[in-house]
Formats: C-alpha cells, structure tokens, sequence
C-alpha cells in the first residue's frame, strides 16, 4: 500500500495554509487527498508523448492553470512565489524554473531517504522523518523543512496522527509514535495495524483538475453545453473501492456512462438522493498512473449537466 | 507470424458515426479479432465496436496500446483524433484517401502545418500556393488535388495500407519511392453478411420487379459528378429508357444541390428520388434491389468506395468512371465508363441496360465473381496481419518530446536574409526557439522599424510562430517560439 493518502492528510491538517505543488510523477501521490494543491511535471521530457498531450488538456481552478511544465512556450508558467508556506512534492530534483521556491524556503515532501540528495537551493532545511504503511512494510517520506520549525509540525502532525486515526478505525488500528531527536531532525510513524485503510476521498468538483473549455468559476463544475469530460484524479490506491460522483440535471432514464482511464465501468449504477444523482460504479485504480474518470452523456440525455463533487471509497 | 494471441489497438471512428470507414473499421475489427485480442480507440466513447471488442478513450489508449497499432484514416475532420494518435503512437495506417488536405484544414491543424504538407508536391508548386496561402489566405479546390498532406503519415507510420494500386503509384510519384517503401495494397473487403435477395428488398422499398431501378449512395459530393449523371439519364429517358433512379444517401449541398438539380429536368424528376441518410440495413437494401449502380468519380485522388463493395457482394451491376482506381476493376467485372464523352457514353449504357436487364445481371454477376475471389473478408484480414507483424521493426521519426525545446542563434542585423534562417532551421521538426541576436536592444528596435514585416519576411513557409519577446539577457535579440513542419 501506499502511504501517501494517510501522510497527505496529515500534513493537510498540520498545514493547512500551504500552497501545495505535487511534482511526483507519474502519479501525483498527494494530488487527490489536497483539494486545491497544483501538480506538475518535474521533468515532462521524461513523459510519452502521448501521456504529455493527454495532461495538456486539463487545467485547474478559476484560473485554468494547465498542468505545470506543459505550457511548452518560452513563458511557460512558473508559480509565484508568495507569502503562503509552500509545499513541493518530489520523486526527482526539483526542476530548475521552481529555484526560486525553493531559494525562499519552499519545504520539501519526497518518498524515501533525503540524505544522499544534493544540496538544495535556499536556507539550511531540517528533516521530519514520517513513516507510513504497516509494520510488515514501512514506507518512509522526509519532510524537509526550516530548522525552527521542526519541533512545532511535529506536534501538529502527531495531534493530526492521533485525530486520523480516531476516525479511521480507533485507535487500535494503528501505532502512532515519534520524538523530536534534535532541533533539526524528528520523526513520527503512523503505522495500521492489520488490514489496510484508506482515508476515503472527497474532492469538490471546483478543485477537479478537467478538460472543459471553460474553466470552473463557482463550487460546482457545470458541463454546460459539453457532453463530456475528463477528471484528472492523480494517484490513487490499487485497491478496490467504489468511485462516486454527484450530480445534478441528470435524467436517471438515461444516466450519463461513467469511464475510469478509457474504459467504460458497465457495472456504474445512478440513483436519486433528493436532487441528486449519485453514479456509482467499482473499480481498482492503477498504482503506476495517475487516474482520470470520464463521464458521457448519452445520446438523448438532456445537456446541462452538472458535477457537484467526487468520492473514492469504501 | 504470431502464434500467441498479441493485442491490437485500432484508433478509428465507429457506428454511429456517419462515416463510411467507421462502417469499415466495425466490420474489420471484427474480422481482426480473428487474428489479436483487438480494442477500438474511438473520440466517440460510446462507439460500437463489434461484441468482445472494448472501446477506450482514444486519449488514454496509448496507455496500454503495445506495439501493435492500426490507424484508420480519412480524407474528413471525423478522423482529426487518429491524426494526432498517429504522431504520438506510430504503427500502421490505413490511408482511405491519399488526398487528405482537407482533413488538415478542417481537424484544427495550423496553417503552417499544412503549408509544411505542401511542401512534399511536384516540383514548382509549394512555393507558390504556399505563399498565396500564407500572404493572401488563398485556398482553391484545386489545391485538394495537387497537394496531399501524405508525407507525415507515410514518415510517421511503420506501414500504410491503401486499397488501390493507383493511390500508391501516385503516393510514389508525389513523395518518391524511398518514402513509399512501405506502402501496401490491400483492397476494400466485401461486406460479411449476405446481402438481401432482389426480389425481397425491392418489395420493402415498394419497388416494382419489373422496373429498372439505378441507385447511387453515400454522400453526394460533387466529385461523384451528379451533373454528369442527370444529363444522362435526362437524354436516356428522352430517348425512351424507362428506369427510375434513387440516390440513397445525402446531399451535401454545399458541393452539389441534388434536388434542385433534379428539379430542373421534368423528365427526370418523376422518376427520381432522394432518400437522406440511411443506416446500413435501408442502403443494403437499395444496393441489393438496383439493376445498376452507378458510381463515377471526377476528379479521383484513389479513393475506395464502400457502395461498390457493396454492389459487388450484391451482384449489382456498378458502372463507374474509367479513372484512379476504378480504371483497376477487371474490364468485364464492372461498365468504365471514359472520362471523355462520358455523358453521351453513359446514357447509351444506361438505355441498353434498361432495355436488356438480362445483360446488367451477367455483369453483376461477373463482378460479384471477382469480388469473392480478391476481396473476401478473412483473405483481407490475414493481409492485414501480415502488413502489421512485418511491420513491427521499421523505424519511424521520433515524435516529439514534451521537454523544453532546442535554442537556435541567428547573429541578425540588417542584412539578415530569409535563406539564413531556413539554413538554420533546416531539417527541423517540432518545436524550437530561434534567437534573432543583436549587439544591443537599440538595434533591434532599429531593425524591427526599418523592416516592420520582419518575421513574415524570415520565417519559411511551414513555421508557425507561437510567441515572441525581446531577451535582455544573456543575449539580446527576438527570441521566437516557433514550431516547424508537422505538428507536434
């Protein structure tokens, strides 16, 4: 299993003003459990061309930000660096374009140890271990962020460990521990204790990344006139759940068709909850690619539809 | 040959599209399937695809796409999506229609992607419709036939599939023989099912047996010269032909107003009708229960024709022009008609045939004879297999990566001519930066005031300018984000 949706929401509670950039290719990890984060490509050369003109189509948020180093053009867009903390998630080097970032502090997520990496640019960074998975197999992350701030997200990411785990489960499904080592280096583990468990996922459609023409400028996503679309979910766990979209403006005679990477889920099922049309279907996503859902209209189903938000769970 | 049953992913269009090889590519998938584990790549996710055979997202399938790859391509914008599944996931194409201009310019391809694709012609023409297309917008119809837009799919694919010997010869003329290496023939397959008796599907239509009914189908496009065919029947009917002709298909209008043009001939108009689109039963249906169907060409760039295949299967007698690749058909298996004289020939034929029904049927059936022995399904889906497992180690240009793109430096100065930065840039694909570099800013402004139509000047034919902006630093200069040739 992967840790990663337990760790995102961890640091999701510990640092809830971060500006999050998820760089891990080629499926986004924390992407899906961190509604607003922006994904990107550390290294789109490494990318197919055929996977790099299928991210091209989406984009995010009001702006419509496409996903970052695909721009393609001398002004590619590089984000801006701000006030915020900021967050980057790696499996590789940071590209050059993100120094910047990184020369004003920007901290730093990556799957296993950072010890060997090269000298990053910007101040001298301090190191949260975080330990994920079960006790059979511990999968470890470091956090790399600002010294004086070692100590003070340990306790925050401890509390939100203890908080996760009371609502996945009890207590007694997991092991959770840490300590603060020196003033630059702790580490916290958050272990399940049997079977395995997933926080469950709920995505806002606003903070869908899709390939609508028109960017989304309230809460839901209307398809408007489109009989389409395409959600870029990023990685998912490879395990069996059930993928779930509300909706509204759907007719239940003739429900729209529901896709998972390509592929049409025939056993998706609609039903009413007062306004809202719940499609529904079982899946097991891929570990080794980012996830993207598709929905169809059918021919005869009324345009107009509209996305109000996305599960994955149980 | 392949033993274990290996994947094949073919990105095409699918019923309910209307789009003759969406009809294609259902019926030989299902024939494929005899040879792969086959999945349609479609734009259209609810397409149908025979039963046992998925339809995925043509933008995700490269996904799980292997080395086996067949594109299904036509001259139209329904196939824009195997275009752009073409550069980025190589492997054999079926070309339906060498001429494919007007696939680029209605698939939202740039210009100076097509002006690219014109740069393959006979000698002395890119330059100047090129220049009239860029500097005046000028697009004739002729263009349509002296310009194909083949040369990236012949560079991008491991084999091409044409179903006329006249469609590769004149790839090979166009493009020459190094880049048409890879060029096979396979012709059109006759249809699987068996086609309605003539007795039966007349008496659905309401068609009388003994009346001599002559069916055209499909789209009607002006290159199927409806003005010929009405002039002829007009003058058979005149001279005592009793027939009764029905186009089963649609219009298209905009290339040629049918109905009006019926209209216009009282001798014709109460025996002739229109029938709009019809779905494969209803045309199978006209096919089987014509004495004749007539399908001329002019001007032909070695198009295949679905209809005809149909005919064939039916033992219809088709009367086609003496041209590209109809001028192929055994002489005795269908009526050429010449490309001169052709609307008094035609009439004359038309008018013995009438008036010897007998005679239709004896071509009819030598056509359908021909037909069962070179173009039977499971002879051309084993074609296709070899044309796909022989395909597998050629080489084909890289597509381009999603990576930043090279930089190219130009020294620029007021001397600066066009022919230096086509050196530059010669034998570039995809995209790339070129710096136009100058001593200082003030030059530049310099330059770009003494010659206001700079870039237009510069950049060749087949560049597309994508942005620009003047550079500081490390080197001063208009830094231009250009894209070259073929798109990425």
């Amino acid at each position: 299993m992967s840790a990663a949706p337990v760790l995102a929401c961890l640091l999701r509670e510990a640092l809830p003003e971060a500006a999050v950039l998820d760089l891990g290719q080629p499926a986004w990890p924390v992407l899906p459990w961190w509604p607003g984060a922006r994904c990107g490509l550390a290294d789109a050369a490494a990318l197919a061309p055929a996977e790099a003109a299928l991210l091209r189509r989406f984009h995010q948020g009001p702006a419509g930000l496409p996903v970052l180093g695909l721009a393609g053009t001398a002004d590619d867009d590089v984000p801006v660096v701000t006030d915020r903390p900021m967050l980057l998630v790696l499996d590789r080097l940071p590209p050059p374009a993100l120094t910047p970032w990184l020369e004003a502090g920007a901290m730093i997520l990556r799957r296993g140890r950072t010890e060997g990496m090269p000298p990053l640019p910007g101040p001298e960074r301090g190191r949260i271990m975080l330990l994920g998975g079960s006790a059979a197999r511990i999968e470890r992350w470091d956090l790399l962020v600002p010294p004086e701030a070692v100590a003070p997200l340990f306790d925050r990411l401890h509390a939100a460990a203890h908080h996760l785990a009371a609502s996945l489960g009890g207590s007694a499904g997991w092991q959770v521990g840490g300590r603060v080592a020196s003033p630059s280096l702790a580490s916290l583990g958050m272990l399940v204790m049997g079977p395995e468990r997933v926080p469950p996922l709920a995505v806002p459609a606003d903070a869908l990344l899709h390939d609508l023409p028109e960017p989304a400028s309230g809460a839901a996503l209307p398809l408007g006139a489109a009989r389409r679309v395409r959600l870029l979910l990023g990685g998912l766990p490879a395990r069996p759940a059930w993928l779930r979209l509300r909706l509204r403006g759907a007719d239940p005679a003739r429900p729209p068709a529901l896709f998972l990477d390509g592929g049409w889920l025939d056993q998706a099922q609609c039903r009413m909850e007062g306004e809202t049309c719940v499609l529904e279907a079982p899946v097991r996503p891929r570990p080794d690619q980012t996830s993207i859902v598709g929905l169809a209209l059918p021919e005869g189903a009324p345009p107009g539809l509209i996305l109000l938000g996305l599960e994955v769970g149980p | 040959m392949t033993d274990a049953r290996n994947g094949l992913t073919v990105w095409t269009p699918l019923p309910p599209e209307r789009n003759g090889i969406a009809d294609y590519a259902h019926v030989l998938l299902g024939s494929l399937a005899a040879h792969y584990d086959c999945r349609a790549a479609c734009d259209d996710w609810l397409g149908r695809a025979p039963d046992g055979i998925p339809v995925v997202d043509a933008a995700l399938a490269h996904r799980d796409a292997g080395p086996r790859v067949l594109h299904q391509i036509g001259n139209n914008p329904g196939h824009g999506f195997v275009l752009r599944a073409m550069r980025r996931v190589p492997g054999v194409v079926t070309l339906h229609d060498p001429g494919l201009l007007y696939l680029y310019e209605t698939a939202g391809e740039d210009a100076a992607s097509i002006r690219a694709g014109m740069l393959a012609a006979l000698p002395g023409l890119p330059a100047v419709y090129g220049r009239h297309q860029r500097e005046l917008g000028l697009q004739t119809r002729a263009n349509h036939l002296l310009f194909d837009l083949a040369g990236e799919t012949l560079a991008r694919s491991r084999a091409v599939i044409v179903h006329s010997e006249y469609a590769r010869q004149r790839l090979r003329l166009v493009h020459g023989p190094d880049a048409t290496a890879h060029v096979a023939v396979i012709p059109h397959f006759l249809p699987p099912a068996t086609l309605p008796d003539r007795p039966a599907a007349r008496a659905r239509l309401g068609i009388g047996q003994e009346e001599f009914l002559v069916v055209t189908a499909g789209f009607a496009t002006a290159a199927k010269r409806f003005d010929w065919l009405i002039e002829a029947l007009d003058m058979a009917c005149r001279a005592g032909a009793q027939l009764r002709w029905i186009h089963a298909g649609a219009e298209r209008a905009e290339e040629y107003a049918l109905s009006a043009a019926i209209a216009e001939r009282p001798a014709l108009a109460g025996c002739a009708g229109v029938t709009g689109y019809l779905d494969e039963a209803a045309l199978d249906d006209h096919v089987a229960a014509a004495d004749v169907l007539v399908n001329l060409r002019f001007p032909s760039t070695g198009e295949s024709s679905g209809s005809l295949a149909r005919a064939f299967a039916a033992g219809t007698c088709c009367i086609v022009s003496d041209t590209a690749a109809y001028a192929e058909l055994p002489r005795d298996a269908v009526l050429q008609i010449p490309l001169t004289e052709t609307v008094p020939l035609l009439a004359r034929a038309l008018l013995a045939l009438a008036k010897a029904p007998a005679r239709a049927a004896e071509i009819g059936e030598r056509g359908r004879r021909y037909a069962c022995a070179e173009m039977a399904l499971p002879t051309v889906a084993a074609r296709y297999r070899t044309v796909i497992e022989e395909s597998l180690g050629r080489p084909v240009i890289a597509p381009p990566t999603a990576g930043p793109p090279p930089l190219l430096v130009v020294e620029a100065g007021p001397q600066l001519q066009a022919r230096t930065v086509a050196a530059a840039l010669a034998g570039r694909q995809g995209a790339c930066r070129l710096l136009l570099a100058m001593p200082d800013l003030g030059a530049l402004a310099q330059l770009t005031l003494d010659r206001p139509a700079l870039l237009a000047e510069l950049l060749p034919l087949g560049a597309r300018l994508r942005a620009a902006r003047v550079e500081a630093a490390p080197r001063a200069g208009l830094l231009l984000d250009l894209e070259l040739g073929w798109p990425a």
